[in-house]
């Protein structure tokens, strides 16, 4: 498996890990086989807290992708994980029309389009 | 700070665009993107007044292959040759390439050529397969296309500055209400803020006129020493200063909306060519989707950070206003040629060839581009 068959097959798991360098022990996302912050190669699959904030969030309106054309509007966020990198995903239950970017959200394990499990965030009350 | 040799040593002699309205009206599988790039070189050759057997480098740009489209011009050996990829933000680089190769004498004159046949065979941004391995994680949540990216960076400054939701509509209006002074452009229908308003999300914050429109058309610009230019009796117009800066991570969308990026390009470019913002007498601002107007003004200067939405206002960037901005139109009404009819403009300007959308009296030009890359050249009339 290379490293993004990993991270989904970490996921088929229910585990969502990313990866960090056992040398100096900064958090990378997506995964690559070297450390930016020192090039170091060894790091190791583990997992964030889960916490982070949403960056910022739009609604794509247009259907670029056939599996979503029903689906239009649809929430994507920019989710900046507390360990420093930004992910792209989307919110659960949102309950308010328009999303405070800092709305701090926690991480929820979902099946997504396809059935796969994916990592999505939660805002701070949860599903009401 | 390192010093930049080769101010006002390299001009722009030629250039060259391709219709741009009558191409969007029809589309045609058959329209080839080298013919429409070979098009606007031979445009660009006759508008330079030089011999073609004179130019002795060529740099390609968004056609697939340099070498055929080498052949098509019929330049078996010129001293510098390579291509650039598709995207917009390579233009200014592809123009640096060839002033610095100008500058340092590894050749005397270079053609640059750009064809692009997007509208007719389809192209797409976004939607289609991912590119990169990451580009499959943001796609599993539906997530595509460099506008989106853009959207997320305009949401977030939307929301820390408290911007109306009708922040974007004085940039898009001006360009439209140039472009209705550009006989070449493919936008004329009037468009107000309500219209603006009213128009479908594509993805939202951002809206339909907020985004540039996919065409077919070619542009080649002809560069050379300014020492020869002189010699052609045309007005010479130089680059004062050109500079660029990456802003590279996994992602189109920067967290600083590349500020950091514009300033240190801002800082270099104002410093070699002696220049300031207020002197700028009219800016070409690459426009692949609004916002980016807005992170170009704030990044270069021309205003405060958070500003630039209300900045814009008024008819300050429209002729006439304090710094009349995309004067042909932009890339959301004129077409989107990725930057390279943009340079054109900035020259057409500063000779004075542009007919009711010209700027009185313009000497001094700049084009800016905000991207994952980005980059200004200041270009002035000497002679």
């Amino acid at each position: 498996m290379n490293l993004h068959e990993e991270y989904w097959a970490n996921l088929e798991q229910g585990e969502f890990k990313i990866r960090r360098c056992n040398q100096c022990s900064k958090w990378q996302f997506p995964a690559m086989t070297r450390c930016q912050h020192c090039l170091g190669e060894d790091l190791s699959w583990q997992k964030p807290s889960g916490r982070g904030q949403v960056w910022s969030w739009i609604k794509v309106h247009k259907p670029y992708f056939k599996d979503y054309a029903d689906e239009v509007p649809y929430l994507v966020a920019m989710i900046k994980l507390e360990e420093g990198p930004l992910m792209i995903s989307s919110l659960t239950d949102v309950k308010v029309p328009v999303v405070k970017c800092g709305t701090p959200v926690s991480m929820v394990i979902k099946k997504g389009r396809g059935g796969k499990p994916m990592p999505y965030f939660q805002m701070p009350s949860g599903p009401a | 700070m390192t010093s930049w040799t080769a101010r006002d040593k390299v001009a722009v002699i030629g250039v060259g665009t391709t219709s741009f309205g009558d191409l969007y009206k029809t589309r045609d599988k058959f329209r080839s993107d080298y013919d429409l790039a070979a098009e606007a070189f031979k445009v660009a050759v006759a508008d330079a007044g030089i011999d073609r057997a004179e130019i002795d480098g060529l740099l390609t740009a968004r056609v697939p292959s340099y070498q055929h489209m080498a052949d098509i011009l019929g330049m078996r050996r010129p001293k510098l040759s390579y291509g650039f990829e598709q995207a917009g933000r390579m233009s200014a680089l592809a123009v640096q390439a060839a002033i610095n190769a100008i500058a340092t004498g590894h050749c005397e004159t270079v053609a640059l050529v750009y064809g692009n046949n997007g509208r007719s065979v389809g192209a797409q941004y976004g939607g289609g397969e991912p590119t990169t391995p990451t580009g499959q994680y943001d796609a599993a949540y539906g997530m595509t296309s460099a506008g989106a990216y853009v959207g997320l960076m305009y949401e977030r400054y939307r929301q820390l500055n408290n911007v109306p939701d009708d922040g974007l509509a004085a940039v898009s209006i001006n360009n439209r209400n140039h472009a209705k002074l550009n006989p070449n452009a493919v936008m004329h229908d009037d468009l107000d803020a309500s219209i603006y308003m009213e128009s479908r999300f594509v993805a939202e914050p951002l809206r339909l006129y907020d985004y540039c429109l996919i065409n077919d058309g070619g542009v080649a610009l002809i560069l050379t020493s300014v020492e020869r230019a002189k010699k052609l009796g045309k007005p010479v117009i130089a680059f004062s200063g050109t500079a660029a800066c990456g802003d590279l991570t996994n992602f189109y969308t920067s967290d600083d909306y590349y500020y950091e990026s514009c300033k240190s390009v801002a800082d270099r470019v104002y410093q070699q060519a002696g220049t300031k913002p207020r002197d700028i007498d009219v800016a070409q601002i690459y426009d692949n989707f609004t916002p980016t107007i807005l992170f170009s003004l704030e990044g270069f200067g021309f205003c405060n950070r958070g500003e630039a939405h209300r900045w814009v206002r008024d008819g300050r960037i429209g002729l006439g206003g304090e710094l009349p901005v995309n004067t042909s139109g932009g890339h959301t009404s004129e077409s989107y040629m990725q930057g390279w009819a943009m340079h054109v403009e900035a020259v057409r300007q500063l000779r004075g060839e542009c007919g009711a959308r010209q700027v009185k009296d313009a000497e001094i030009a700049q084009y800016i581009c905000a991207a994952p890359v980005s980059s200004s050249h200041i270009l002035r009339r000497i002679a």
